[in-house]
């Protein structure tokens, strides 16, 4: 059993006056890709959010390698070594995608450091530097997104939605590059397309209406079309 | 997509070349009805220039904390009214004693040696370095590191120099002021050594403990642990040139070059600068103080702001009337240096130009024009060259996304505050070298950047500078038109208010604002 680099333990969240998460738990191993699946609006990015800080946890337990990460500062937690790649991608439209990568950077000459591992993963940024943020088509968009989170060395990397609105081919790079990241990274990933998921992660954690409901390996739920239809509907 | 972003280019070009068109339009018409009076139209021209940049000057910190903070701060104008005060108060206050003046330029040294030293160290290190030594891997540290470094070389360094000479300095020995100078350079250079020194000390301490060991080991007849050796942290082992050493001696150079020169400038000069300094100071905590406990808790209640803020203005009003009673001071004419006075061209560049060369317009006008103009320019270099520049721009769009990549927003709010507060103050004690200084001079200038943010697009800061401009000097022919007609430039307001109006009607978004 390797060691958890991530436990969160019976988080219920907040946002304005709505409880949206009612008690989720996921613990996450150091190394490998960890998967949250559950229907549309079951708390999956509410449960990324919280991790960060960028929502507000009432009250559970969020540890990030034992230390205790809840209340604090979004700021703060992304400085242990979180990165966050949200839904939508959030690329900053007016920066350039050199600046968009930049502005990631948590000390000088972290870019420097990571930009060929980047470029190995996404060979498209390279020649796409000068443009804008708003110039980049949608699936050069994610990937930007993802190498942004790539620039610090990150211990674990949050990534909410990758193969959302993609089309098919660059899905398919868009997994490898996950696959090829996670041999240094530990990931969290949310994602609804179940073929995408059951190819990439090693665990599963699946919530339903607020609350983490069943968790384990992924070649335990592959097989298992039961659990699958009763969870998260046709896969 | 594509098509999409070509129409945006090109809306900003348009609506640019439609304001630059416009502005010339206007002073052809001045032109034209001074029958090629080229005196007159050079002093409308300048004038409504000054106007502009004056105008800049609030509007610039109003157009970037509502890009960023999405905070329309009504108190902006007041605190160019506390710059203009402070400025005031200081110049009042200073006695012409030969030990002031040596202050003085002490004062001078340690803020500009600082300054300078960071800049040009910048530009060297990006620019010559490299080039010179192609080896050497230069890595540019934190923007904080290097002002650290720079502030603990430039400024007690500017103290010992500044003090020394000093060109008035009295012969009295001031001994406190010399033991604090001493303390605080070596205080500076642990600071840039301390890591080679902390190496140092370390090694001798595990050096030492291992062959103690050693030694016990031999006498007690046992073998030594072969764990008794350190391997060392090889950052610690070389000495870092770029991050330490240059920058120190670059310090001393640039400091003591600095002080050269500040030595032969003008006593109501340096007198002016620390006017100036501490109008800026006083306009930046002034800010910082009203964004921590004033405007942070209402950062989720939009409407609270515009009411809160604009409570502010009065409370900062009723203050200043308070401490400085409510009599208009005058301006600060009196306390200017010899070359901003007068008219166009100043003494000291009689010679270059023709024996029966006039003209109308003041030296002091340029004088603002270019202090507007550096700080356009200064602010759109930090918009668009460094790392907080990206901040802030990435900012504007989610400052969500950029907390969450690692980045302490809050820190950059109050930061961007403090930086609109400290032009807007800059700006007052600018103005009040020209305008009468009274608890009235904010007000003026609030609405007319609220106007400019707005027909230059809310939160576009080339809108504003661009907007800036065009106002200053659509006002100024107003007012020469409206005096030739009715003998009053009292009408020029209204001009900017009809023009905010037309520019509401046909492009709401303002002239670069993006449409939503």
């Amino acid at each position: 059993m390797s060691e958890l680099i991530l436990e969160v333990n019976d988080i219920h969240t907040f946002i304005g006056q709505f409880h949206i998460l009612e008690g989720v738990s996921v613990t996450v191993q150091q190394g490998g890709i960890t998967v949250l699946l559950g229907r549309n609006g079951a708390g999956k990015t509410t449960t990324l959010r919280s991790i960060l800080g960028l929502a507000n946890v009432r009250s559970g337990h969020v540890q990030f390698q034992g230390r205790e990460i809840r209340g604090m500062r979004p700021y703060k937690v992304a400085q242990l070594g979180i990165g966050y790649v949200p839904e939508h991608r959030a690329i900053f439209r007016d920066l350039t995608v050199e600046e968009n990568l930049r502005i990631a950077e948590r000390k000088p000459g972290d870019l420097a450091k990571r930009r060929e591992f980047i470029y190995s993963l996404f060979p498209d940024l390279e020649r796409l530097g000068h443009l804008g943020g708003n110039q980049l088509s949608g699936g050069q968009q994610q990937m930007l997104s993802v190498a942004r989170a790539l620039v610090p060395e990150n211990q674990l990397l949050l990534i909410d939605e990758p193969s959302e609105g993609l089309a098919p081919v660059i899905i398919e790079q868009m997994m490898e590059a996950i696959r090829q990241l996670s041999v240094h990274t530990t990931v969290l990933l949310v994602e609804q397309n179940f073929r995408m998921a059951s190819q990439l992660a090693d665990q599963f954690v699946i919530i339903e209406e607020g609350k983490s409901v069943l968790a384990g390996r992924m070649s335990e739920l592959v097989g298992n079309t039961e659990l699958i239809n009763r969870y998260l509907g046709a896969a | 997509m594509n098509a999409l972003n070509l129409k945006k280019i090109s809306s900003q070009t348009l609506w640019g070349g439609i304001a630059v068109g416009f502005t010339i339009l206007l002073m052809i018409a001045v032109l034209l009805d001074s029958q090629g009076n080229i005196k007159l139209f050079s002093q409308v021209v300048a004038g409504g220039l000054y106007q502009g940049m004056l105008i800049f000057m609030v509007a610039a910190g109003l157009s970037i904390v509502f890009g960023l903070m999405d905070v329309l701060n009504f108190a902006q104008g007041s605190l160019l009214m506390v710059g203009a005060y402070v400025g005031f108060d200081v110049l009042s206050r200073m006695s012409a004693s030969d030990k002031t003046n040596a202050f003085l330029l002490t004062l001078h040294v340690m803020v500009i040696g600082p300054i300078l030293v960071l800049i040009l160290w910048e530009l060297t290190a990006r620019l010559i370095l490299p080039r010179v030594m192609k080896t050497v891997e230069i890595e540019h540290s934190s923007l904080f590191g290097k002002i650290q470094v720079v502030a603990l070389t430039g400024v007690p360094l500017g103290f010992v120099v500044g003090s020394v000479w000093a060109k008035d300095f009295s012969g009295e020995s001031d001994v406190v002021r010399v033991i604090f100078a001493v303390v605080v350079v070596l205080i500076a250079l642990l600071s840039v050594s301390r890591n080679n020194i902390l190496f140092g000390l370390r090694w001798l301490s595990n050096e030492g403990g291992i062959r103690f060991r050693r030694g016990m080991a031999l006498l007690f007849n046992e073998e030594a642990s072969p764990s008794d050796h350190v391997d060392y942290d090889p950052q610690f082992k070389q000495f870092d040139l770029n991050k330490e050493w240059l920058p120190l001696a670059f310090g001393v150079v640039v400091t003591v070059l600095v002080a050269l020169v500040l030595n032969n400038t003008e006593v109501l000069m340096l007198r002016f600068g620390v006017a100036a300094i501490a109008a800026i100071l006083a306009g930046s905590i002034a800010g910082i103080v009203m964004e921590i406990v004033f405007i942070r808790p209402t950062y989720v209640r939009p409407f609270f702001q515009i009411v809160l803020t604009f409570g502010l203005a009065l409370v900062i009003r009723e203050g200043i009337e308070y401490r400085y009673d409510i009599d208009p001071k005058g301006t600060l004419g009196g306390y200017l240096p010899e070359f901003l006075q007068g008219t166009f061209p100043p003494a000291y560049l009689r010679d270059l130009f023709p024996a029966d060369f006039e003209t109308t317009i003041l030296n002091y006008w340029i004088f603002m024009i270019i202090m507007g103009l550096l700080m356009m320019i200064g602010v759109q270099l930090l918009l668009m060259r460094t790392r907080i520049g990206i901040i802030i721009r990435a900012g504007v769009q989610d400052s969500e996304m950029v907390e969450a990549l690692g980045v302490n927003v809050r820190l950059v709010f109050t930061g961007v505050f403090a930086l609109g507060a400290a032009i807007a103050a800059m700006g007052g004690i600018i103005s009040a070298g020209f305008l009468n200084i009274d608890t009235t001079m904010g007000d003026l200038f609030l609405l007319q950047a609220i106007a400019v943010v707005i027909i230059g697009g809310l939160g576009s800061y080339a809108g504003t500078s661009l907007t800036a401009i065009v106002i200053g000097i659509t006002r100024s022919v107003a007012a020469y038109f409206s005096r030739r007609q009715f003998n009053t430039d009292a009408p020029a307001p209204i001009v900017v208010l009809l023009l905010l109006c037309l520019v509401l009607y046909v492009k709401p978004s303002g002239l670069f604002g993006k449409e939503h």
